[in-house]
């Protein structure tokens, strides 16, 4: 990579960044909106024998997403403690988080020094649908475990144990940098899966590339 | 090959780190390490900022009239620190090099780190409706992007090294 490849890069994930927050705080909140039927499917996923109903609010400050939840049967807390069916409960999020691989994936594929125009399609368009659901997936978890979470309280206020399922550990995970990992994996991949392509390609046509000097 | 090897190396150092991190108990982060690492000199540089006394650290907290700003687990750069950490290990560089990284990274984390405590104080007491959006997702991925260009400008030698035409080494 030649110092000028650098520079370009650098200045190029700047602008990026600068682009897509500013896209996401005006269509963030509608893009939660959007995938509500993902983060329903999600969710109920996550809850096995809990009905869950997702609204997302795309005016104000946006970034907000409210579940409801159901048990279609008696689901054990701790002890002799069970959630009722047909009781209704509610959680309440800000997903602003969970909207930060939508940034980071789309910097780095934005800054990506691509060989054509048409490999940076379709390298977008790819990080696209891998943002979406990373966020669907994110908020899923996040709205999943903070249910958890006051499950958990619930059983520490009668002194019983509750056994921690793996979502919650997830989503403490994620909430610690987690998500930045998770979103650098998937740019980075699909970065250099799309720079391993044309480097092949570039083998059998001879082309040159951003990342390999032409012989002189 | 390599690259696989590299990418063992980033993931076992992020996730060793994140464990170790995880390992510490809230109230010795909270009453000790947030106290004295974050709080006390973020409530210095407010009051510095601002020419009169009324910002001060009470544990995990800056306390002024206007506003009280609490520093939790995830809110203290270690998540991008680590990841820094971990992609300067993966690298793979001469000893010396590397230590110049990871002293780097770390000064340039905590400094980071500071400079949003401090933006999110004055967020909190001046512009409420900025707080938020600047806290969920501006400074986070800020803090990834930046930590990325440290990265890249720490790592050029070898990008550029392992990029040269096979014949020219």
């Amino acid at each position: 990579m030649s110092q000028r490849i650098l520079v370009s890069v650098l200045l190029r994930l700047t602008i990026a960044w600068v682009a897509l927050t500013a896209l996401v705080a005006t269509l963030g909140p509608y893009l939660l909106v959007a995938l509500r039927p993902g983060l329903q499917w999600g969710v109920e996923q996550l809850l096995p024998g809990m009905m869950a109903w997702i609204s997302a609010d795309a005016s104000g400050t946006g970034g907000d997403v409210l579940m409801e939840l159901q048990a279609i049967r008696p689901l054990p807390i701790a002890g002799s403690y069970v959630i009722a069916p047909f009781v209704k409960m509610q959680e309440r999020i800000n997903a602003g988080h969970d909207l930060m691989p939508v940034i980071l994936l789309g910097s780095v594929l934005l800054a990506w020094p691509y060989r054509s125009t048409r490999q940076a399609a379709v390298s977008l368009a790819l990080g696209a649908v891998v943002a979406a659901v990373l966020v669907t997936a994110m908020t899923s978890v996040h709205l999943a475990g903070l249910f958890e979470i006051r499950l958990q309280k619930i059983a520490e206020s009668v002194h019983l144990p509750r056994e921690a399922p793996p979502h919650l550990a997830l989503m403490l995970f994620l909430e610690s940098g987690g998500q930045w990992l998770v979103a650098l994996v998937g740019a980075l991949g699909i970065g250099s899966w799309f720079a391993r392509l044309s480097k092949s390609r570039e083998g059998k046509t001879g082309e040159t590339s951003y990342f390999r000097r032409p012989s002189p | 090959m390599r690259t696989i090897g590299a990418l063992l190396i980033f993931v076992s150092t992020y996730s060793l780190l994140y464990g170790a991190y995880a390992s510490i108990p809230d109230r010795v982060l909270a009453d000790t390490i947030y106290f004295q690492v974050v709080s006390v000199p973020g409530a210095l540089t407010i009051n510095w900022l601002t020419d009169v006394n009324t910002a001060h650290a009470v544990a995990n907290r800056i306390e002024s009239s206007a506003a009280t700003l609490e520093i939790i687990r995830g809110c203290d750069g270690a998540g991008v620190l680590f990841l820094l950490i971990a992609a300067i290990l993966a690298v793979r560089g001469s000893l010396r090099r590397v230590l110049w990284g990871l002293a780097g990274a770390i000064a340039f984390v905590y400094l980071l780190n500071q400079i949003r405590i401090v933006v999110l104080y004055f967020a909190a007491i001046g512009q409420g409706q900025w707080f938020l959006p600047l806290h969920s997702y501006v400074f986070p991925t800020l803090f990834v992007v930046l930590a990325l260009m440290f990265f890249l400008v720490w790592s050029w030698p070898f990008l550029a090294k392992s990029d040269e035409p096979a014949n020219s080494r």
